[in-house]
């Protein structure tokens, strides 16, 4: 029997080496005290919100699927699956769902390898999935201008249509990646479009627009999810995304900083945001960012904890939307997350807005589920005379479950 | 009130389901004693119905009724845990979520299940269970649709050309067009009408007797082949006659009476349908309540009032056997006994040997008969000018032909008014037996007599009073002992039923040792025809003999846990599972149990005020 890799000295060298570049990286003195005094400055405490005066709606998204289900022959079968739920605030139950969002978004995306074979198909899925022709999307959307500005150069609605980025077939990471995000935003769109207005609607993503800058390339999502922001500005609607992992380094020093503000006594603070400094606004820019684009184009980020026991998590908001309601207005944004902190205390997910978990729940498919849909696939696709041999579970027929 | 409709067809299952709407819940486990089901998220309450369709074996679908539930949850969440958490974690929550997370899980009894046969739908006792995972639907009470599917399952045990009684209950709700009605021969058994104060019996007692009126008008009407009901209704608030109409309400067995024609009225009223205390404002159908003390036998008094051993034993000697002159006293023995001086005592065998404390004993006990301390008893003196003047003939009668007669006890103490019922359902039962007894015609007077006590031969007077307006009744044909010549048979006569109000003063453990009238009625009324309806706030204090021989029982609200326990424990079906019942049920609900029917059925008596 071969040895075990982690007893092997090869494995051990190279852990010694790892764990030295971590030590090293983690010692790297990153912010300097005149930086210090901004975070500390712009850290933001909010009251931790147990009651409601005037009730609201909130919405979350989340997606699903399974990219792809199947191949057949030289080309994909993919589930693309979003959906959304909407909770009012309830002096009983703390959340209370409505009966908003019947079906969920979901798309069988079939595609042939041949990228000019298969684009017809990825236009009919990204409108089916968005709910709108992708044309009127691109022309609708914001995005357009955005781009322009950051990549320094005009483009016509035309040109970013016939330029967008459809992955090939087997390009199965980036296949997902596109319809699993514009399967989410669709669902975000009917969210904010939806007669039970809500007064936020999250998702768990962020607003990074990560083909902004090139010019003529940009992905259909980029397009979506700034309609979404451009939709839900027009309705008074917080379009809000939030992100888990928000990637910056020392954020115990950061940690540090909100317990001396908020004066907790504790070594770790709870409900507290810090707005991350806006390069064309703010006179300062956070060296933690060290290349990345946050905020990103149109948006504005903040960090924000609600309790102790979920990490800080990224929010990025429309950047037109804030500039509206809270850039004039600390007290606004004060109030806005403590009406956030109160979607945060269902005990299922507490600490974190439970829309978006619920939704997460609803969403998700099962191992069981997956088969069971592949399975019926199989079967009305010989029903119409195709071949079974020819199908593959793509992830199991090679033993890579 | 309409007759129960037939099914033209018979139903499928498939017909019956697809009324009953979307399915609420699944079987979980089961056996013969409990069910368990699961279901959604749903404001349900205990009592409610359910049905499950089923076609392990002949298609069937089974009744099932909750008894209790409990909030459950669905997946890896216990329910314990989120309460700690809710409590522990500082403003947390649980939201409500569409998604089937928070369940329900409903246990319960299965009333029965209904098969579908060659002649319908007939149910049977549960003796089954439904198979494994059975989908089960809601007894929707809002849905004409659903309450149809119910009757047409329950039909055998609803009844139908009977005595309406109320409407089965689904949880809360009363089920449109699903009438429980009682066989009208229920009237010549016995029932028992259980309820603490407020539950809602007068009103219950209003459908009652408004449905035996209607019982009576079809069956001489010919629309309804049976035989006709009478009943002596007590109405101690006196309620009955013209119930809500002076506030405003409905009208009482007024306004029903009102509204027969002529004939009707004459069939089915004449000459009187309410009896009271007071002078009648508006005689016509009123009479005042007069009962003479010649109706009034010792065995009466100790139905009604504590007596010792001795004292029974002096006034039956003193009623029956002969005075110093070879004469008894019989009917007149009551002014005797007045009359009957401590040097006249000692001197009449009947009283020579007994103790004068005795004899004042029983006179105490007879005070109540005295002027000023009665309203309805008329002393009866032929000697002093005192003729008989009761209307208890007429009200023997009135029972003898199929009436409703409310006898309003307001202004009526206490012992006056069972005194009135015992002696009714007394010389009732002794009518039944003389007829009985009678081969022929010509026999038919004697036995009548001697069943009142009044035999020449003997020397014995009894009731000759009474007897002789009877019999003076009999020979006119208002009182129908003889048909085309011939003694009629208890079985041409109508069921009869005497309410004996308050039932604990007079059908205690301790009156009935005592020889009480009630004591053969309870035990042998049915083979005559008789029967008692016994109203009473407890069950307990019913003499445990009664309460046997009751066979059909409608337990509304009991005041504590000894009395629901003493009520399923003597309801003639069983009422295992339906204890919580007794505790929650509401105003003009009840348990309706009967030995001739399969299963208990929770009825809703309708508000009389808004019954049709």
């Amino acid at each position: 029997m071969p040895r075990s890799l982690q007893h092997r000295s090869v494995f051990n060298t190279k852990l010694g080496k790892l764990v030295d570049d971590m030590s090293a990286w983690e010692g790297k003195e990153r912010i300097d005290e005149e930086e210090v005094a901004k975070i500390r400055q712009a850290i933001t405490p909010f009251a931790h919100t147990a009651s409601f005066t005037e009730s609201y709606q909130i919405g979350g998204v989340d997606g699903s699927g399974d990219y792809p289900s199947l191949s057949y022959s030289d080309s994909f079968v993919s589930i693309a699956n979003a959906s959304g739920t909407v909770y009012r605030t309830d002096s009983i139950h703390g959340l209370a769902e409505l009966d908003s969002v019947a079906d969920p978004n979901l798309e069988l995306v079939w595609l042939p390898e041949d990228r000019e074979s298969a684009k017809p198909f990825w236009i009919e899925s990204l409108s089916n999935l968005a709910g709108l022709p992708v044309n009127e999307v691109i022309a609708s959307s914001d995005y357009r201008s955005l781009k322009d500005m950051a990549s320094h150069h005009r483009h016509s609605a035309a040109e970013l249509e016939e330029n967008l980025i459809l992955p090939a077939a087997s390009d199965t990471s980036n296949v997902a990646i596109q319809l699993r995000s514009t399967a989410e935003y669709g669902a975000a769109l009917r969210l904010i479009r939806h007669d039970e207005r809500c007064r936020f609607v999250l998702m768990d993503t962020t607003l990074s627009l990560p083909m902004a800058t090139r010019k003529q390339l940009s992905l259909f999502y980029e397009h979506l999810k700034r309609f979404c922001c451009v939709e839900a500005r027009e309705r008074g609607v917080a379009f809000i995304t939030v992100s888990k992992s928000h990637g910056l380094p020392c954020i115990d020093e950061v940690e540090k900083l909100a317990a001396e503000v908020c004066d907790s006594g504790k070594k770790l603070a709870e409900h507290w945001f810090w707005r991350l400094p806006i390069p064309d606004i703010d006179e300062w820019e956070l060296s933690l960012v060290e290349g990345r684009t946050i905020p990103p184009i149109g948006a504005v980020s903040y960090l924000v904890r609600f309790h102790r026991n979920t990490p800080v998590l990224r929010f990025d908001l429309d950047r037109s939307f804030w500039e509206s309601q809270f850039r004039e207005d600390p007290a606004a944004e004060a109030r806005f997350f403590g009406e956030l902190d109160y979607t945060c205390h269902d005990q299922r997910s507490f600490g974190y807005p439970y829309p978006i978990k619920a939704c997460h729940d609803r969403v998700r498919l099962s191992m069981n589920e997956r088969t069971a849909l592949k399975k019926q696939i199989v079967e009305a696709a010989v029903a119409k005379g195709m071949k079974r041999s020819l199908f593959r579970d793509v992830s199991t027929s090679t033993g890579h479950v | 009130m309409s007759e129960s409709t037939t099914t033209p067809s018979i139903q499928t299952l498939e017909n019956l389901k697809s009324a009953l709407g979307d399915r609420f819940g699944v079987l979980a486990e089961s056996n013969t004693y409990q069910l368990t089901v699961i279901a959604h998220n749903t404001d349900v309450a205990v009592g409610d119905l359910f049905l499950l369709p089923c076609k392990r074996g002949p298609e069937r679908f089974y009744v099932f009724r909750t008894t209790q539930y409990a909030n459950v949850m669905n997946r890896t969440l216990d329910l314990n845990d989120v309460a700690r958490n809710k409590l522990t974690m500082p403003d947390s929550y649980l939201s409500q979520d569409l998604a089937e997370e928070n369940l329900i899980e409903l246990k319960g009894i299965i009333l029965g299940y209904s098969e579908r046969g060659d002649d319908g739908w007939g149910f049977h006792r549960p003796r089954r269970l439904p198979e494994h995972l059975t989908e089960v639907y809601r007894v929707d009470a809002d849905s004409a649709a659903v309450a149809e599917v119910v009757r047409v399952l329950m039909e055998s045990q609803l009844g139908s050309d009977g005595l309406y009684i109320g409407n089965v209950l689904a949880g809360e709700t009363p089920l449109a067009g699903v009438r429980v009605q009682l066989p009208a021969y229920a009237l010549s058994h016995h029932i028992g009408i259980f309820g603490r104060t407020g539950c809602g019996k007068s009103n219950t007692m209003m459908v009652f007797l408004s449905s035996i009126l209607e019982h009576n008008r079809l069956v001489s009407n010919g629309v309804r082949q049976d035989r006709r009901c009478s009943i002596l209704g007590i109405d101690p608030h006196d309620e009955f006659q013209t119930w809500h109409a002076r506030t405003g309400g409905r009208d009482g067995i007024r306004g029903i009476v009102a509204d027969y024609s002529d004939e009707e009225r004459q069939q089915l009223v004449d000459p009187f349908y309410y009896l009271t205390g007071k002078q009648p404002g508006n005689p016509g159908l009123e009479r005042r309540l007069k009962i003479s003390w010649a109706d009034i036998t010792p065995q009466d008094l100790t139905s009604v009032v504590e007596m010792t051993d001795q004292q029974l034993s002096f006034s039956s000697r003193f009623y029956s056997q002969p005075d110093a002159a070879g004469q008894s006293s019989g009917d007149r023995w009551i002014r005797d006994l007045f009359d009957l001086t401590k040097d006249a005592a000692e001197e009449d065998p009947r009283s020579s040997d007994v103790h004068p404390g005795t004899i004042d004993g029983v006179k105490r006990r007879l005070s109540f008969l005295q002027a000023g301390n009665n309203r309805i008893f008329n002393e009866y003196s032929p000697d002093d000018g005192k003729p008989y003047e009761s209307i208890l003939p007429d009200v023997l009668v009135a029972m003898e032909t199929g009436r409703v007669v409310i006898v309003d006890t307001t202004l009526v103490n206490e012992i006056e008014q069972f005194m009135f019922s015992t002696i009714v359902a007394r010389v009732l039962f002794a009518l039944r037996k003389a007829l009985r007894s009678s081969d022929d015609a010509t026999r038919l007077e004697t036995e009548i007599r001697t069943a009142l006590g009044n035999d020449d031969a003997t020397g014995n007077t009894g009731m000759q009073a009474l007897a002789d307006e009877l019999w003076n009744r009999v020979e006119s044909g208002a009182l129908p002992y003889l048909i085309d010549g011939e003694v009629a048979s208890t079985d041409d006569l109508p069921y009869v039923n005497v309410v004996i109000e308050e039932a604990p003063s007079v059908l205690n453990p301790e009156r009935i040792r005592f020889g009480s009238v009630f004591r053969d009625i309870s035990r042998q009324g049915r083979k005559f025809g008789i029967g008692l309806t016994v109203i009473s706030q407890q069950v307990t204090a019913i003499d445990q003999g009664i309460l046997t021989q009751i066979n059909t029982e409608l337990t509304m609200a009991l005041g504590n846990e000894e009395e629901r326990r003493a009520a399923v424990r003597n309801a003639s079906a069983d009422l295992t599972g339906f204890e919580r019942e007794l505790q929650v049920m509401g105003k003009g609900q009840a348990l309706a149990t009967a030995s001739y029917r399969d299963i208990p059925l929770p009825t809703q008596a309708p508000n009389f005020d808004e019954s049709l």
